[in-house]
């Protein structure tokens, strides 16, 4: 199949998915949404893959939801509209769906991490079994800073209370080694070994034997359920929806993101989101 | 003989968070302080002679001082800290006996329905702090023992000076460090947590490496870096964060946080039943044949040495 | 008592079990397992005993079951060749996993003490203990997948969370005791030379804090609410979980591709050593299993 938005490769039986918009920083539209779906959902049955990669193209792994506003009515819809519950909770379950079925893929998964990780770029690398990044890459959610609700629940048990109502009040960004020390991925590698490292792991993921593989990964995941992220994957579709009827009024005064987006364009209402808390809290640095 | 019930006025408080109970108006704030300073509320523990150790009049100028930050919408951020040389040493153990800060005294012939009655009241408290629909921070130096910990376990962010000392002292109750886990990061049955329950006092610096607390910074740093991050939250839309605590805070509940406080507070409970072998320090014994003092200094004879650690 | 696999030995508050088959490396089998918990029994009845320590004779605490097939029908499943029916398989497996269960639930405080290699189900019975101290050239893992098999242990995500728990099982790589310690696997990693001494000192520091204060009866609460805050956020489920994958990971029966690594028929031709070398050879050649303190390999 020809894929506009991602690469696919595939070796040995170590499939890499490369997310392929560089020129936007990899920011995930609904056409990527749609293709990577396609794609995992194609290899999931196919026996020869057994380990699956995903990588960014370019400068970074990806920014996140693409905030354009072109092709981006799955993605990130424009909050300002009236919709019906059945619409909110369907929404809301579909987003869900997605990040549950990467996380309960059946090949091992390993996201590899470069430059900006950001919103459903971190979402997506969070729900993958092995995070590898390398020493430049940013992780962060910055949802909160533009009134919105996050998209994963498995903060909490990645890294904690405390470390999850830091990240996401200040929609704060940690560097690779702050993200090591807090275990929201598993190792940093100086840039130039980054691939190298990733071959190493999807390697040594690749030659256990594959029915063992998804006994042993459906068992960690079942601990998860056991921990309730079952449960907590729901939960966020609720509160996804009750904050998506928050941004109908925005008090006067508070940020809006979509009235900025539109009368400034997006630079502007990017840079008018980051500037305030950006004062306290710089970025880590710009790769 | 008196009796639990001639002695105490508490009356279980379910029907309402325990701070809209609690009126502002008009009320003299001393033993907590409330001041504002534009969009940040501050409550400041204010016993220092006592090492700001929580009576029942401090909690109740804390709750009050939520509730009045709650009620004023210019209030965007709530930080907790102590005034003095610590933040807060735990329970007032010199209480009056019919307080309710320290363990109920065996004396009052306590029922178990007494102490269920009391424990809950505990449990609250600590849960409506930390489901507080507006951000905490809590300000950490010197101590940090015991209730003082819960306070700033229940906060959404802890800033505490390296040089802090974070921990539990038994007094004829166990450490709560395990079964309390509130001063470990949550969810979790991560040793990196355990370490302290072997250690009972870890420092600010320890503190952070486990994750249990946010940053710790150099203590003539501490007032800056809050003030930092408070203003830095201040400029967050307030009802989204409102819907994003309420969001994390039920993942916990998800992973059973509400149980374990629950399971907590009945630790508390069967605890009263805990009977002292004669080398056990009991904190009744001591007290009455040493006061207090003699108490402490019993405690200390038995306590861990602060660094036993070979490395 | 006598014991044959273990030595149990009581000096109060403190007893200690050595598991001691020091030429196997400590490998457990049924009767190991066995010794284990009757000598846990022995200490729980001792009124004199509040703290149990365990540890490996010779050179290593243990490199986890013994894959000879001799005398571990109780802790292995049987060779998949066999076909046993998948009922029997689950129903062992119940089994094994309510006994890991009460060692994880033991009233009394348990504290590993590891040297060298840690490893499988050495690796679990050092997660069931409540204290773990090692050495910091000890020797952490579980290469039971390179097998074919799930754990079925579930503590792992509530040791170190989803992410590390997932590396460490799926890609089945070693790690030593700094790192284990740094995870959050053991509580602290010390030079190897002090271990004796900073399991006593950490025996110590707990009694001082939790039964000299608190009194011996405050230990009651302090474990039951202890052990239930792991079954508040799930782990009787993930118990369930764990032994029902186990045994599905046990079956083997149909899921052998023909280029996949075969225990059984490796250890047939080539005999357990072989076979063990052969499991181990392409991992070692990605992730280099740490130096042993004492040199030699499993």
């Amino acid at each position: 199949m020809q894929y506009q938005t991602i690469i696919y490769q595939q070796e040995s039986g170590i499939g890499k998915i490369t997310l392929n918009r560089p020129e936007k920083l990899n920011a995930i539209n609904d056409l990527m949404l749609e293709e990577l779906d396609n794609l995992l959902r194609e290899k999931e049955t196919d026996i020869e893959v057994r380990v699956m990669v995903i990588e960014g193209a370019g400068r970074c792994f990806s920014v996140g939801q693409d905030l354009s506003g072109v092709d981006t009515a799955e993605v990130m819809p424009n909050r300002r509209g009236r919709r019906s519950a059945k619409e909110l909770i369907g929404w809301g379950t579909r987003w869900n769906r997605r990040l549950e079925y990467i996380f309960n893929y059946l090949k091992p998964t390993i996201a590899q991490v470069h430059g900006h990780c950001l919103g459903l770029g971190c979402y997506n690398a969070m729900a993958s079994d092995i995070t590898i990044a390398s020493e430049d890459a940013v992780f962060g959610d910055p949802s909160l800073r533009m009134g919105l609700l996050t998209g994963t629940p498995l903060w909490t048990w990645l890294i904690g209370v405390k470390k999850t109502k830091e990240l996401l009040y200040l929609g704060r960004y940690i560097d690779a080694r702050e993200a090591e020390q807090i275990c929201l991925i598993n190792r940093v590698v100086p840039r130039d070994r980054l691939e190298e490292e990733v071959d190493r792991y999807a390697q040594a993921l690749s030659l256990s034997p594959g029915d063992g593989m998804v006994a042993a990964k459906e068992s960690i995941n079942a601990q998860m359920e056991a921990r309730g992220v079952g449960s907590a994957w729901r939960f966020l579709t609720e509160m996804q929806a009750l904050n998506w009827m928050q941004q109908r009024d925005i008090p006067p005064g508070e940020f809006d993101f979509w009235e900025a987006r539109e009368k400034k364009g997006l630079k502007e209402a990017l840079k008018e989101r980051d500037a305030k808390v950006e004062e306290f809290f710089p970025k880590p640095f710009s790769p | 003989m008196t009796t639990f019930r001639q002695i105490t006025k508490w009356v279980t408080q379910y029907q309402k968070r325990q701070w809209e109970f609690t009126p502002y108006e008009g009320r003299e704030y001393t033993a907590a302080l409330y001041e504002k300073q534009g969009r940040i509320a501050r409550i400041t523990l204010n016993r220092p002679e006592k090492r700001n150790a929580i009576n029942d009049k401090m909690f109740e100028d804390m709750l009050a001082g939520l509730h009045q930050a709650n009620d004023d919408p210019e209030v965007r951020v709530v930080i907790i800290r102590g005034a003095g040389s610590t933040f807060s040493a735990g329970h007032d153990l010199s209480s009056p006996i019919g307080e309710e800060s320290p363990p109920v005294h065996p004396d009052l012939t306590p029922t178990v329905r007494d102490f269920y009655n009391i424990e809950r009241r505990r449990c609250n408290k600590h849960e409506d702090l930390f489901n507080f629909p507006k951000p905490t921070i809590a300000q950490v130096h010197g101590y940090c023992i015991g209730a003082g910990g819960e306070i700033q376990a229940a906060c959404d962010i802890t800033i505490a000076a390296e040089d802090a000392q974070f921990g539990v002292r038994g007094f004829g109750v166990a450490p709560i460090g395990v079964y309390g886990a509130n001063l470990g990061p949550w969810p979790s049955g991560s040793r990196r947590m355990m370490a302290g329950n072997m250690f009972p006092e870890l420092s600010g610096k320890e503190m952070e490496a486990t994750g249990a607390i946010n940053k710790a910074v150099p203590r003539d740093k501490l007032e800056e870096e809050v003030m930092k991050w408070a203003e830095a939250l201040a400029t967050i839309p307030p009802d989204a964060l409102a819907v994003t605590k309420e969001f994390v805070n039920g993942l916990l509940d998800i992973t059973g946080y509400g149980a374990h406080w629950r399971a907590h507070y009945e630790g508390h409970v069967s605890i009263q039943w805990v009977r002292f072998r004669p080398d056990e320090v009991s904190f009744y014994r001591a007290k009455k044949y040493g006061g207090l003092k003699g108490f402490l200094k019993d405690r200390a004879a038995h306590a861990t040495p602060k660094r036993k650690r070979g490395s | 008592m006598a014991y044959e696999n273990v030595i149990y030995e009581k000096e109060p508050p403190i007893a200690t079990i050595t598991l001691n088959r020091p030429q196997k490396l400590n490998a457990i089998n049924d009767l190991m397992l066995g010794e284990i918990e009757e000598a846990l029994g022995e200490a729980e009845a001792d009124g004199e005993i509040r703290y149990v320590v365990i540890k490996g004779a010779g050179r290593c605490f243990s490199v986890g079951q013994d894959l000879s097939g001799e005398g571990t029908s109780a802790i292995m499943p049987p060779d998949p060749r066999l076909r046993s029916p998948l009922a029997s398989i689950f129903r062992a497996d119940v089994r094994l996993m309510e006994r890991w269960r009460r060692i994880f639930n033991y009233p009394k405080h348990t504290v590993a003490q590891v040297h060298g290699y840690c490893l499988a189900m050495g690796c679990d019975l050092m997660m069931m203990c409540r204290t773990a101290i090692a050495a910091e050239d000890a020797i952490f893992g579980d290469p039971s997948l390179r097998m074919g098999y799930a754990t079925i242990n579930p503590l792992w995500t509530w040791r170190v969370g989803p992410k590390r728990a997932k590396e460490l099982l799926l890609t089945t790589r070693y790690i030593d005791g700094k790192e284990a310690e740094r995870i959050g696997l053991v509580n602290r990693a010390v030079p190897p030379d002090r271990l004796e001494e900073e399991v006593e000192l950490a025996i110590e520091a707990i009694d001082l804090s939790a039964g000299g204060i608190a009194g011996a009866d405050g230990e009651a609460p302090h474990v039951t609410f202890g052990r239930a805050a792991f079954d508040i956020s799930g782990l009787s489920a993930a118990w369930a979980f764990a032994a029902g994958l186990h045994s599905i990971s046990s079956v083997q029966r149909r899921g052998f591709q023909p280029d996949e690594f075969n225990f059984w028929e490796t250890r047939d031709s080539l005999g357990l050593k072989g076979a063990i070398r052969e499991r181990d050879a392409p991992f070692d050649g990605l992730f280099p299993t740490p130096a042993h303190p004492e040199g030699g390999s499993t």
